[in-house]
């Protein structure tokens, strides 16, 4: 077990270094700079900006001396936020955008496969219906369509809930709905199908006729296998609930990461937008790893296989 | 439990009690300040916030007219070359350490010196040495013309008369930073807690991306006249959510509005809505470098004259914009700029002038003219656009074809730089309230400031005259004069002059919309 996630780890370490080589390259292929601004600088003003931010050595150098500063743990100073280094602008967003992601996942598996469940154990009811009306809803509605809607009615007519911001728990509850419901969709079809399969199959029918009650051939026989399909969606999912919450952070002005990832994209703040890259990176591997480990604890055959 | 409730509530009841008497305020602030480092900010959010926290040797009133800053009173000898600063001996840092002349000397050589990377240094190259020094060509900072005769004495040699100096000095480039804080924090002085300013406000919190606060600061000279106990700045990046905020009450000051709901909030929210020009032009520049355009003068005057700019404020842009007949704004102080020829003309008159001009200068349905007009990528620049491409096409038919090319703001600026163009939009903010920073921009030695790479001798010597009148009426004159010779040569199409779109609550009393779209709140109060 500690060898696999080692040798995952140490295979990752590749990966991550061609992410960043990518990243800082493609950055400087795009023309413009992080100090064109409507206003054209004087030459000499220029070069000092230039100077400052050592964007006037040759661009290898500037490579050799961005991966030395990563090694140091230093993911350098901002360009558009003289003031600060990426590292304080990461800390500050990154636990926002995994609050905002853990609870909006957390969320959108229990009520998912709750309703999956439901509409399954009973399929072609007014709850299968409901349910799967409701989830196809969640599908069809994109969250930017969603977001201003909730925000208009808890918001702005009824005047229960903040429309913006981050502070308190309740300016956290509109974004989080808003995130979450296209997963509660997803993955209630996942598991309302694979807990179709799952119970017409043969352990099912035995354990049935062995005469178990039906909580127990649902929750201790049938739910185990039925969450394998939503398990490998949950690997994708939570990386993209985290990094993926653009949308939703820009509505709802949450100070999480997702807008540097745009924004230091247009400002061309190279050193922003690659460390939040390599963050995302980070984050991704190591939900990737947590899944496949997830997998040997639910499905044993994949355990004496490793 | 109830009882504990019941305490609870009364308790909260008692903090809160105070908290209803305070004057605070909510302002929406678009982006998040790049810093709050007066001498490297270069965006409207950085410096809206900073002239809160510090205060230069002049300041703005609540109609951004120059008042009286650190500096109680000046004198300007008479050949204009220098000025000396009576400085107040009641200014005060927030830390309580007198604000004096010393604190300046500093400050001036901060914002030249290469080391800080100042973007707006080249606002003080009129002070005698200082664009030596920002250049790096000169070392010795005490070279500078600015100098501290005593505590309360501050004196500054220019190199030339500058009669916009005073406007200089209102930018937040000339505003004195505090010299132990940058030397103890390095870059984190900015930080609440480190920052010590000098203005009518000090920093309280900083929430990257959330929120900024600033409470009244004791030590401030006026401080009596400071009415707000805090005011909250929000970064909110999108008009809409900004409207809801507006609307759920989470802000009493909005940055802007959206576009389309326009007609809905002049039906509805009529009180709220508050407008004013800027000083600011929304035009397209030809590039004279190269054909089409290049040396053809005719062919530039059809494609303006063409334009019906009334149509175009009042259907595309219809925020109150006002139509564009000169390049610089009529907002601007002590300066009436001179009207394109056929301001007046009828529109019938001015499609015939143009069809007319159009053909002399060569173009017809066998030799169509054939360009691309290039503009950053934005909804509000393609209506636009497109708008004009019709008229264009309804006064000249298939004699013209109009390619449009968009691209993101960046590569546009890089491509613009590089002269690939060969029309392309531009907007231009006014550093500071004269005519200069508009009339700078097309001089020929402006290098890449001037976009459509203008060179008209007689045009530069106006100018340049007019930089070192000293005069109110003949500068004017002059500018004028320059400005009548470029609006015949048609380096650029002027479209239409910028205004401020805000909504602001009825119960926040003296905020205006200046032409600098700066607000001090030291004027500002809420009367709920």
């Amino acid at each position: 077990m500690l060898r696999f996630i080692l040798a995952r780890l140490l295979v990752s370490i590749p990966t991550l270094f061609i992410i960043v080589a990518l990243t800082f390259f493609m950055m400087r292929l795009a023309p413009g700079g992080p100090f064109d601004r409507e206003r054209a600088l004087p030459p000499e003003i220029e070069a000092n900006l230039r100077a400052t931010y050592h964007l006037d050595e040759p661009l290898v150098v500037q490579f050799c001396r961005y991966v030395g500063r990563l090694l140091h743990g230093d993911f350098g100073p901002s360009f558009k936020y003289p003031d600060r280094s990426v590292t304080e602008l990461i800390a500050a967003g990154a636990p926002v955008s995994f609050r905002l992601g853990i609870v909006a996942m957390a969320l959108a598996l229990g009520i998912g496969i709750t309703l999956g469940l439901a509409a399954a154990w009973r399929q072609n009811s007014w709850l299968d219906h409901s349910a799967m009306a409701l989830s196809m809803t969640g599908i069809a509605v994109p969250n930017f369509v969603l977001a201003p809607l909730l925000a208009l009615a808890f918001g702005i007519w009824l005047h229960w809930l903040p429309v913006q911001g981050w502070e308190g728990f309740s300016s956290t509850v509109l974004p989080t709905l808003a995130l979450c419901f296209p997963y509660i969709a997803a993955i209630a079809r996942l598991t309302r199908g694979s807990a179709l399969e799952i119970l017409s199959s043969d352990f099912i029918r035995t354990a049935r006729a062995k005469g178990l009650p039906e909580r127990t051939v649902l929750i201790r026989h049938a739910l185990k296998p039925t969450l394998m399909p939503v398990l490998s969606f949950l690997g994708p999912a939570t990386a993209g609930i985290i990094t993926g919450s653009v949308v939703i952070e820009n509505i709802f002005q949450v100070p999480g990461l997702g807008r540097y990832f745009i924004q230091g994209g247009l400002n061309r703040d190279y050193t922003l937008v690659l460390g939040v890259v390599l963050f995302y990176g980070v984050l991704i591997i190591l939900l990737n790893l947590a899944v496949d480990l997830a997998y040997g604890l639910l499905d044993p055959r994949l355990r004496t296989r490793r | 439990m109830r009882v504990a409730r019941l305490t609870a509530f009364l308790l909260a009841l008692l903090i809160a009690a105070p908290a209803l008497a305070q004057q605070t305020i909510a302002i929406g602030n678009g982006t998040e300040p790049e810093t709050l480092d007066p001498h490297k900010a270069t965006d409207v959010s950085s410096a809206e916030i900073i002239f809160q926290l510090f205060e230069g040797l002049v300041s703005y009133g609540p109609d951004a007219a120059i008042v009286p800053g650190v500096a109680e009173r000046w004198e300007r000898s008479a050949d204009g070359l220098g000025y000396v600063f009576h400085l107040r001996d009641t200014a005060r840092w927030s830390d309580g350490s007198p604000v004096t002349a010393e604190d300046f000397v500093y400050s001036f050589r901060r914002a030249l010196d290469p080391k800080t990377g100042s973007s707006n240094a080249l606002l003080l190259y009129p002070i005698r040495q200082a664009e030596a020094i920002a250049s790096g060509k000169e070392k010795d900072f005490s070279k500078l013309g600015v100098r501290a005769k005593d505590p309360h004495t501050l004196e500054i040699d220019l190199r030339g008369p500058t009669p916009y100096f005073l406007e200089l000095m209102a930018h937040h480039i000339a505003i004195p930073v505090p010299r132990r804080a940058i030397e103890q924090w390095g870059e984190q002085w900015i930080q609440p807690g480190h920052l010590v300013g000098n203005g009518a406000f000090k920093l309280s919190e900083w929430v990257p991306q959330s929120k900024i606060t600033v409470v009244k600061s004791a030590t401030y000279w006026d401080a009596t006249a400071v009415k707000l106990d805090s005011a909250t700045f929000r970064p909110i990046e999108n008009e809409t959510p900004e409207f809801n905020a507006f609307r759920a009450g989470e802000i009493d000051v909005t940055y802007t509005l959206p576009i389309p709901q326009l007609p809905s909030i002049r039906q509805n929210m009529k009180e709220d809505l508050q407008s004013g020009p800027l000083l600011a032009s929304y035009f397209y520049s030809f590039n004279l470098t190269r054909p089409p355009f290049k040396g053809n003068a005719k062919l530039r005057r059809a494609l303006s004259e063409a334009i019906d700019r009334e149509i175009l404020t009042e259907k595309i842009t219809a925020a109150g914009e006002q139509p564009a007949y000169s390049f610089t704004p009529p907002a601007i102080r002590d300066y009436t700029p001179p009207t394109l020829p056929w301001k007046d003309k009828s529109k019938d008159e001015r499609v015939a002038e143009a069809k007319h001009l159009f053909a002399e200068a060569g173009y017809s349905t066998a030799k169509p003219l054939k360009f691309e007009l290039l503009y950053n990528t934005l909804e509000q620049h393609k209506r636009i656009a497109l708008a004009i491409i019709a008229m264009w096409k309804q006064a000249f038919g298939a004699a013209i074809e109009v390619k449009l090319r968009n691209e993101e703001f960046k590569v546009m600026l890089a491509t613009e730089r590089a002269r690939q163009f060969e029309m392309v939009r531009m907007g231009w903010v006014a550093d500071y309230d004269d005519v200069n920073s508009f009339a700078d921009q097309l001089l020929s030695d402006a290098g890449p400031a001037n976009r459509p790479g203008y060179a008209n001798p007689d045009y530069d010597r106006l100018v340049h005259q007019g930089q070192v009148t000293l005069d109110t009426k003949e500068r004017a004159r002059l500018y004028a004069e320059a400005e009548a010779i470029m609006l015949r040569d048609s380096p650029v199409i002027p479209l239409y002059f910028y205004v401020t779109k805000r909504l602001v609550k009825p119960y926040v009393q003296g905020w205006r919309d200046t032409v600098n779209d700066v607000h001090m709140l030291k004027y500002v109060s809420v009367n709920r």
